[in-house]
């Protein structure tokens, strides 16, 4: 084992350059702290390899054995965990009534079973020093779910869910438990959403939307949206906290998603409406 | 003018509220159909006898099981009007420890299995142009407890199709209704008691009281009546214009409440109810 007295060890997901885990993993290495970053693919994370400050590994989180292996390497290198991000995540545009039923489970299956299947991962090394930090990357969308990307919603509403019961749970064991809940960040969720968009066969139903249901898959990537760098430094500023928030959200449209969660639902239903074109 | 309505239900083995959505419907002259997996069907054989209501075999959790049921309705009536996306399962136990296939299974009851339904329902209702969707939540859905993560999310889940179910329908003249029950007196809590008892907790030995204590929590003495809960909600959906959500039951005014809660306050009152507002073992 190497000696790194007093740095933070942060484990991130999908670290793949051009996202929002590519530029957490930087904002970490820039408050000095030794950073693992993982993504499916190494040569996606290829610009951070001749970097010292990082520690690359390949990461499949639907894979126990992928996971695990990860997780002990990371033990075996640095002697502990003290902060996982959990930010692999994947977008899914479609209208419910229509999304194949494989894309939804594919969805839900990195999303919400993937980042559970790791946080089971590191919970037991965390609790034997009755310390650590484990982050969800939600999204503002589940303060006001819209028309055509229902899936991914539902998705980080499971997501939301299980991280406000495991800060309950985890907070015996010394475990913080934050999410962190992104509005309109500039990434590539909307290039990689159209590139699973387009495998899925026509819609029947909702043929005359075509033109909308694409376009809610660079919704969030639009001129004002807020540099990934921006909100992971605020992000990593929040979590490296001594007593971290359980909740925070920053970038474009978070606080207007703020607002929305509290306005009756028939006013909700006609702002979405008109801005989904729906 | 429910008259002669079709109401396909899911879930409705006795004990459970499935059993009395279909009563509920068929005393408001539905025509419902009430259906559970196979080996729950003699769980319905009372349900047979009455006026109105007719069993059926249906499992949410397979593709080829729900579309035989929704075919074999469509062939008796021509029409499918009103679904209720009852189909559910608890999922009880510390998120730390509880299995992944556990987990998973839970979501592929509560929350695939309601939009498998949907997507079997929906051709049907925009060709008649209109239509009700039911799909049954939870105030767990909405403000989510420790000892039930799995279930909780299952519900957040169904909150949030849902609400983009509602939005995307609408030009099809279809409604969504998302019901959200409180407390209300069924089976449930037995049923979840009886998987906890095949776990033996690691990190959570401790514990074991207080989880015990949130699996039967719905199920205290002044839940509501299940009867009384089905016609509740079956009076609403088939209303003129029907609300878009129904919340009822025991514990709703207080759920209401901590969902405009601070999440420090929400978290301050679940770790008091449910014991974890102390350190493990230090």
């Amino acid at each position: 084992m190497e000696d790194h007295q007093g740095k933070q060890v942060v484990l991130l997901t999908g670290c793949s350059g051009g996202g929002i885990g590519h530029a957490l993993a930087r904002a970490f290495a820039a408050k000095n702290c030794l950073v693992v970053a993982t993504a499916r693919s190494l040569s996606s994370m290829a610009d951070l390899s001749n970097d010292p400050r990082f520690f690359l590994q390949e990461l499949d989180i639907l894979s126990d054995q992928s996971v695990h292996r990860v997780v002990s390497s990371v033990i075996e290198k640095f002697g502990r965990i003290d902060v996982v991000v959990n930010n692999a995540g994947v977008q899914c545009i479609g209208p419910l009534a229509e999304v194949p039923l494989s894309n939804a489970q594919q969805t839900f299956d990195t999303n919400v079973f993937g980042t559970m299947r790791l946080i089971q991962a590191v919970i037991p090394h965390m609790e034997s020093r009755k310390k650590g930090k484990i982050v969800n990357v939600g999204s503002v969308t589940v303060l006001g779910p819209g028309p055509w990307a229902g899936v991914y919603t539902a998705s980080k509403a499971a997501l939301h869910s299980l991280t406000d019961t495991l800060r309950l749970e985890l907070r015996p064991f010394g475990i913080d438990v934050i999410n962190v809940v992104p509005g309109a960040v500039k990434s590539n969720i909307g290039n990689s959403a159209i590139a699973t968009y387009i495998k899925m066969p026509e819609w029947k139903l909702y043929k005359q939307f075509e033109e909308s249901i694409k376009a809610r898959a660079y919704f969030s990537q639009g001129q004002k949206a807020t540099p990934a760098e921006e909100f992971a430094k605020k992000t990593v500023n929040e979590v490296l906290k001594k007593n971290p928030p359980a909740w925070f959200s920053a970038g474009q449209y978070s606080t207007i998603m703020a607002i929305m969660y509290h306005l009756p639902l028939s006013i909700k239903d006609y702002i979405l409406r008109k801005a989904m074109k729906c | 003018m429910s008259e002669g309505k079709v109401v396909l239900v899911t879930g409705c083995a006795k004990g459970g509220i499935g059993y009395e959505y279909c009563k509920a419907f068929a005393e408001q002259n539905c025509r419902v159909f009430a259906s559970d997996i196979p080996t729950r069907m003699h769980d319905m054989l009372e349900l047979e006898s009455v006026d109105k209501i007719e069993t059926l075999e249906l499992d949410v959790s397979s593709e080829d099981s729900v579309s035989s049921a929704v075919n074999s309705v469509i062939s008796k009536c021509g029409r499918i009007d009103v679904l209720i996306n009852n189909a559910g399962i608890g999922s009880a136990g510390p998120l730390a420890e509880l299995p992944l296939e556990v987990v998973r299974k839970a979501y592929e009851v509560n929350t695939l299995g309601q939009l498998r339904m949907v997507q079997h329902v929906v051709p049907h209702m925009a060709s008649q142009r209109c239509g009700s969707i039911v799909n049954i939540g939870s105030v767990v859905g909405k403000v989510p407890t420790p000892w039930a993560g799995s279930y909780c999310a299952t519900k957040a889940a169904v909150h949030a199709m849902s609400d983009a179910l509602r939005v995307e329908l609408r030009p099809f003249n279809v409604d969504v209704i998302l019901v959200l029950p409180g407390a209300v007196r069924s089976n449930f809590g037995d049923t979840n008691m009886e998987k906890l008892g095949n776990y033996d907790w690691k990190l959570y030995k401790e514990f074991k009281e207080a989880i015990a204590e949130r699996a039967r929590a719905s199920q205290g003495s002044k839940a509501t009546d299940a009867a009384l809960f089905a016609r509740h909600v079956a009076k609403k959906v088939l209303s003129p214009r029907p609300p878009k959500q129904v919340v009822f039951g025991h514990m709703t005014g207080l759920f209401a409440l901590l969902s405009w809660s601070p999440l420090w306050a929400r978290d301050l009152f679940f770790s008091t109810r449910f014991k974890l507002n102390k350190k493990a073992f230090l």
